[in-house]
């Protein structure tokens, strides 16, 4: 049942790709309504999740035959990158990955179109404060706590088979040979 | 709208592991159970241990998860995934005996039996097990994580997000165990006790869900802020994910609950009678896992030409390198020679070797030049006596390692040329005039390296039965015969006991007349826990050469690491500054000597010294040094796959420019950059925390070999365990630092 525990909790400690995150800006910007999603919260440096839901202004339904690409400008830096539904987990948004390298301030921008030029492109802009990256020893602190855990057990382990009767007075090999 | 919500899937590779790792286990169990067992190991329950394990995996992976931070009602319906469903479906399964059935005895027996007979361990279990516990859990999880503070935080943050999705899980586990009462733990409580135990919870339940569909307000801001979908207001949202909370959720408790109460009326034993089992067949030893037996691939393996293929296609890609290392562009990244070697062949050596063995030696390119001297030249001579040992290849090793930091070799595809070039002559000179495989077992420092770290690789060759090589009198594995030669590294195969020295040549499985030698699989390192007389090598602890080289090679891990980060290279050009050097051939020569020679010697004296102060033992420290050494192999080797693996992972396209320049076509080589996936940090230092731990548990291995008193073994583990937690410490500093990305396009 241990094992059986361990491997679920590993299972479910799965980091969830929220491909979704927070709101970052919602703006109406006709014909469309326009949802930008960060993950993670805030954004750091290193790679960030960047996602958008186009949704009808009319009709709220999800447009799903959008061109959207995103700018990103900061005062050292300039990123552009196309977001699109195969990156995303959720299909009804249109998500990309873009790896910002400086902490401060980016302005950003989210051109949309539509495929078969129907509608008018849109852009629309804003500001996210992109927070310094977190140390390497935090953002790995279970990954490096792990063996010093293993060693605990194994350690626990050692004493409750050693201390059984049939493993005390062993003679070494060494001593042996 | 409808295709995108259901194709909203994640089949993230770890989740589909993981479950279905529990599932192969509960069946190899359930299956020799229900044998034994059948009234009991009913095909009901392996239906419901799988049909809990669904339940998860369509909680976790689901567009249930994915639409989870857009709709209440989608995260609703997941957590009750979590709560109702998969829980009380897989512990309807009876899982525990099935799982620890379906584990390795082994592991069993060994692994696990120390605490299974641990008192300490079964109060903690009564406890966990305890239907207070279980209730208080449950409605603790329940509450906390549905206050908005932090339901908002698991909405934020995907590490928290997994965090409350494990509370419910494993709260729901422990509330739903005293309800299902999991054989053969015993019931604590009477039985009808389950039945207010269930009402109790159904009232939490109640009141929570009624404040969700009743609150005036969006309890949960991040729902007010995301856009809406279909036209759904959050409020109603939220009073449908309340209703779904309130009228499921409430069917889940009541419907035990109501069954509980028609067996206690009907006056139903709460335990079933006890069936008589069959009488318990006696498992039979399994055979391990033998890749000369897998269906096809065996024959392929076995095949008498196989290994031949294999070395020409390696030989003419090391023919390939050579020329146009001498001829082509001296660009390193669009060159043959500066790609192959550096990016692809050395991270799939040790990948190789990490994940089944020393298959590199098997397709080694340098056998075609060994068999031509030896057909061409006399080849009747023997090697040297003096130089029958190591030492040699330990030094063309450390000499090697120098001269690829120094002469910047993967930068120089004509310096590459020439080594490869090099080592075709020296093994066609060495075989030519010697006997036996003389240049793989003294000289060649590739081979070294893996015949080092294929102490920890799983497979080995060895024999299948030990009875058959007992009436064996041909002894044709080493001796050979009309048509195959024996091993040429003269190891008898029944008194082999590990890969060291072994190139994987499978002359002996030809040899063989009984067919007794195959490609066997083990626990990787086990052989290392023994420190036993090997046929052609002796007992490790023995071998100063042996234990060098392993010494060597460990330091080798940092040394070759730290050379690329920049830390260290700003550090060695700004000491060569100074210095009013010219250039920083004598600093980086002074630093390696002090890393690969110097820091393991001053190591290996300190930490013997000390050990054998602290151990009581009446031994000197080299004495000690030759035995810890081997014990610190597998945290180098995982240094060496952690290194070689990210050049591989993040270089995999470095191969695109060379192609383009030689088929003179253009692709997006221009655009070429080194990517790191997110994923590579993590996995890296997973391989050291392999690495160390393994490696720890050898030191203790290996001091419980020198005494039988525990306190005098601890003495010896102190500094050899501290020496390893410094290696690992200046391992991942090493990985975190910023790496020079050699050989590729950026």
């Amino acid at each position: 049942m241990t094992r059986l525990l361990g491997w679920l909790l590993l299972a479910t400690s799965t980091p969830v790709f929220a491909d979704g995150g927070t709101v970052l800006m919602r703006t109406q910007s006709p014909p469309f309504i326009v949802t930008v999603f960060a993950s993670p919260t805030p954004p750091r440096v290193g790679d960030t999740d960047l996602s958008v839901l186009v949704q009808s202004s009319e009709t709220l339904e999800p447009v799903l035959d959008a061109d959207v690409r995103f700018a990103f400008v900061s005062s050292r830096s300039q990123i552009q990158v196309r977001a699109t539904r195969s990156q995303a987990r959720n299909k009804l948004l249109y998500a990309a990955s873009v790896q910002l390298n400086d902490p401060g301030e980016w302005h950003y921008s989210v051109s949309i179109g539509t495929v078969d030029s129907t509608s008018r492109p849109v852009t629309v802009s804003g500001a996210v404060a992109v927070a310094p990256a977190r140390p390497k020893l935090v953002a790995y602190w279970g990954y490096l706590m792990l063996p010093f855990l293993s060693l605990t057990i194994l350690a626990l382990h050692q004493r409750l088979r050693f201390r059984r009767p049939s493993f005390r007075g062993r003679v070494s090999d060494f001593q042996r040979h | 709208m409808a295709e995108a919500i259901l194709t909203s899937w994640r089949f993230d590779p770890r989740l589909i592991g993981l479950l279905a790792a529990a599932a192969w286990l509960y069946i190899r169990g359930w299956h020799q159970l229900h044998r034994q067992s059948p009234h009991r190991y009913t095909p009901e329950r392996l239906t419901a241990y799988l049909g809990g394990l669904t339940a998860l995996f369509v909680a976790l992976a689901s567009p249930l998860d994915a639409f989870g931070n857009l709709l209440l009602e989608a995260h609703m319906v997941q957590h009750l995934l979590l709560i109702m469903v998969a829980p009380p479906l897989i512990l309807l399964g009876q899982p525990i005996l099935p799982i620890l059935r379906g584990l390795p005895r082994r592991v069993l027996k060994d692994g696990l039996g120390p605490f299974f007979s641990w008192q300490g361990l079964r109060r903690v279990g009564r406890a966990l097990t305890h239907p207070v516990t279980g209730w208080l859990s449950m409605t603790a999880a329940i509450v906390f994580w549905h206050s908005p503070r932090w339901y908002e935080l698991g909405l934020k943050s995907p590490a928290w997000h997994a965090v409350e999705h494990a509370c419910f899980f494993y709260a729901a586990l422990l509330f739903w165990w005293p309800v299902i009462q999991v054989w053969p733990s015993h019931a604590q409580w009477p039985r009808w006790m389950m039945i207010p135990y269930l009402v109790l919870a159904d009232i939490v339940n109640t009141a929570l869900s009624a404040w969700l569909v009743f609150s005036t307000h969006v309890v949960y801001p991040t729902y007010e802020l995301a856009p809406r979908l279909g036209g759904l207001s959050p409020l109603d949202d939220q009073s449908t994910a309340g209703a779904i909370m309130w009228v499921p959720g409430s069917i889940a408790y009541l419907i035990p609950a109501f069954v509980l109460t028609m067996q206690a009326l009907n006056g139903v034993r709460s335990r079933p009678v006890a069936v008589r089992a069959k009488p318990v067949v006696r498992r039979t030893e399994r055979q391990p896992f033998d890749l000369l037996r897998v269906p096809v691939l065996g024959r392929i393996f076995r095949h008498r030409h196989f290994r031949h293929v294999l070395q020409f296609g390696l030989f003419a890609l090391a023919v390939a390198t050579v020329i146009d290392g001498f001829f082509g562009p001296q660009i390193a990244p669009i060159n043959l020679a500066g790609v192959l070697p550096w990016t692809y062949w050395r991270g799939f050596v040790v990948i190789a070797l990490l994940a089944a063995g020393n298959f590199f030696c098997m397709a080694c390119p340098f056998m075609l030049p060994r068999n031509l001297g030896r057909r061409l030249l006399p080849a009747r001579r023997r090697w040297p006596r003096l130089l029958r040992s190591k030492w040699l290849a330990a030094g063309l090793l450390v000499v090697y390692l120098w001269a690829y930091e120094v002469f910047n070799l993967w930068n120089s595809p004509w310096w590459t040329a020439w080594i490869i070039l090099g080592y075709f002559t020296t093994a066609f000179v060495i075989d030519g005039f010697f006997r036996g495989a003389s240049f793989c077992k003294y000289v060649c420092p590739i081979g070294q390296f893996h015949f080092v770290n294929a102490l920890v690789s799983p497979l080995e060759i060895k024999t299948r039965s030990a009875s058959v090589c007992a009436s064996c009198r041909t002894h044709d594995c080493i001796r050979g015969n009309e048509t195959q030669r024996g091993c040429e590294l003269h190891l008898f195969q029944p008194r082999k006991t590990s890969n060291f020295d072994c190139t994987f040549c499978l002359d002996c499985v030809q040899a063989c007349p009984q067919d007794n030698i195959g490609i066997l699989a083990g626990i990787p390192g086990s052989t290392m826990l023994q420190d036993r007389h090997s046929s052609g090598i002796g007992r490790m602890s023995k071998r100063s050469d042996a234990a060098a080289l392993a010494w060597i090679l460990v330091f080798g891990s940092l040394v070759n690491a730290a050379a690329m980060v920049d830390p260290i290279r700003a550090g060695t050009q700004s000491l060569s500054a100074a210095l009013a050097l010219r250039s920083t051939l004598q600093v980086t020569t002074g630093l390696f000597l002090a890393g690969i020679l110097g820091a393991p010697l001053l190591l290996a004296w300190l930490c013997g010294t000390v050990a054998a102060r602290l151990g009581r033992a009446s031994v000197s420290w080299l004495v000690l040094a030759r035995s810890f050494g081997f014990a610190l192999i597998p945290l180098g080797f995982s240094m060496w796959v952690a290194h070689f693996s990210y050049h591989l992972v993040a270089g995999w396209r470095s191969i695109i420019p060379v192609l383009d320049r030689i088929l003179r076509v253009s692709t997006a080589a221009a655009n070429l950059s080194a990517e790191t996936p997110a994923w590579l940090p993590a996995a890296q230092i997973l391989l050291l925390d392999g690495g160390l731990v393994f490696s720890v548990y050898l030191v203790w291995r290996t001091a419980r070999r020198r005494t039988a008193e525990i306190s005098g073994a601890l003495g010896l583990v102190i500094p050899w365990a501290a020496l390893a937690i410094a290696i690992y410490a200046a391992s991942v500093w090493i990985l975190f630092q910023p790496m020079q990305m050699r050989g590729m396009v950026m």
